[in-house]
């Protein structure tokens, strides 16, 4: 699978690209280093991230993972490695991200909708983690749920009997944010980011992004001592720029 | 000044009033006087449970915005120590060892909410409005608003009330777990109190201390 890179208007897109069901060839689907790149362009402040052509993606070949397994399971590990780093560099983007899920959401390419900040799924998207009846599990953190609305039981449910949802259903669990009918999928997705970053600064959006990250990822006090430096450093550059007249 | 920030004590349990009526506003006065009880008053306090509320219709519109750009214009360290010892407030009423709670009549907004967000519950009455509008501003929250919503409803919710600054009522914050009841007006005071005389059950007192 080919990740393809475009931005229009301080939003970047990118585009999950490998016909017809855009498959993960391997667990490592990206250069972490490359997504971390893109997401912290200066001239953006939001992505999409959307499935080329009817579907989001169907996730990796479950048949050619076991053949992996059967092979080399210490290399298997490294390429689970690099894909939970291009995860991460979604998860802990300095700007929000979106996925607009349309079609099959199957996987590893769930695992990629989780990832990012806020699901927008078309009603009769398909969504599920086929792992469990192959005798596997998600492998790029897909059981780690710490910011979904869906509660805890009904995340373990799909984890382990492999039941397939539809985008309906998902919104109702809270695993997506919203089910609309596919031809707004996009347009939805869009309004979400104008809500959330129209008429705001890139320095405000990656200090806020930065100080929800730190609430999951430092301990309390840290994040609290964190969060104030954030906001004085925006202080200090809002009080410069108000007394050099703009605004 | 006119109006202040005071701790009472009533039938065993402390009141923290915001008493600068009609909106409370914690101007740097007052976020003072709030810093200085946390420090001197909140450690020695003998209650057992604190109720958080406001004077008055609302419980407050938060910080006054346009004093601490000025202050941030004027001298950015004299800000930022503000802004630190504030935040140390919040922390130290978030530590306490009893039952606190924030009584969210009519305007809850920014610091205002960062501050019932330290608490332990919330209890909203039906018309309350909660807010954190510090990114309309420029800003954004900065007392550990942010850490503690992530923690209370995760992080889709808390980056989407933060960014979008949007007003929430009563029932929207119970539904998204911002606040753990709602009340009747008359009622609101009651309620919060009983919450915070959780520990005056034996054991819980125990374990809280």
């Amino acid at each position: 699978m080919e990740l393809v890179y475009s931005a229009k208007d301080g939003l970047g897109r990118i585009e999950l690209r490998n016909p017809p069901h855009n498959a993960l060839v391997s667990p490592a689907f990206e250069d972490p280093g490359r997504l971390a790149a893109f997401l912290s362009r200066d001239d953006l402040k939001a992505a999409l991230v959307v499935g080329g052509g009817r579907h989001f993606s169907t996730g990796a070949d479950l048949d050619d993972l076991a053949a992996r397994v059967s092979g080399d399971a210490g290399a298997l590990g490294a390429l689970l490695t690099a894909g939970k780093k291009a995860l991460d560099a979604i998860r802990y983007s300095e700007i929000p991200v979106v996925a607009a899920i349309r079609g099959s959401c199957l996987g590893a390419g769930l695992e990629i909708a989780l990832a990012c900040h806020y699901r927008i799924a078309s009603t009769n998207a398909l969504l599920g983690f086929p792992e469990a009846e192959r005798g596997l599990m998600p492998g790029l953190g897909g059981t780690l749920f710490g910011g979904l609305r869906a509660p805890r039981g009904a995340v373990i449910d799909l984890l382990l009997s492999g039941r397939m949802i539809r985008g309906e259903e998902a919104a109702a669990l809270g695993l997506v944010d919203a089910a609309v009918p596919t031809s707004d999928v996009a347009s939805r997705a869009e309004e979400l980011v104008e809500r959330l970053v129209a008429g705001r600064t890139r320095s405000q959006i990656r200090s806020v992004m930065t100080a929800v990250h730190n609430a999951e990822r430092l301990d309390r006090d840290a994040a609290i001592a964190e969060e104030t430096r954030l906001f004085v450093a925006l202080a200090v550059e809002l009080a410069a720029r108000g007394s050099g007249g703009g605004v | 000044m006119t109006g202040t920030v005071r701790i009472d004590l009533v039938d065993g349990i402390a009141h923290l009033v915001l008493d600068a009526p009609p909106r409370n506003e914690l101007d740097v006065d007052r976020l003072a006087e709030l810093a200085r009880i946390a420090r001197e008053e909140l450690p020695r306090l003998d209650a057992r449970g604190l109720v958080v509320c406001g004077a008055g219709r609302h419980f407050s519109s938060g910080a006054n915005v346009e004093q601490l750009e000025a202050i941030f214009e004027a001298d950015p360290e004299s800000g930022a120590r503000l802004v630190e010892d504030h935040s140390a407030a919040l922390s130290s009423i978030d530590h306490l060892p009893v039952p606190t709670v924030a009584a969210i009549a009519g305007a809850c907004l920014g610091a205002a909410l960062e501050l019932a967000l330290a608490c332990r519950f919330r209890v909203a009455a039906r018309r309350a409005t909660l807010a954190l509008p510090e990114a309309s501003f420029g800003l954004m929250p900065g007392l550990g608003g942010i850490a503690r919503l992530t923690a209370l409803l995760g992080r889709s919710r808390a980056i989407e009330l933060v960014l979008s600054g949007r007003s929430v009522g009563a029932e929207e914050a119970l539904e998204l777990g911002l606040v753990d009841a709602i009340a009747e007006r008359g009622a609101l005071l009651e309620t919060a109190r009983s919450l915070a005389s959780l520990a005056c059950r034996p054991g819980f007192e125990a374990a809280a201390r």
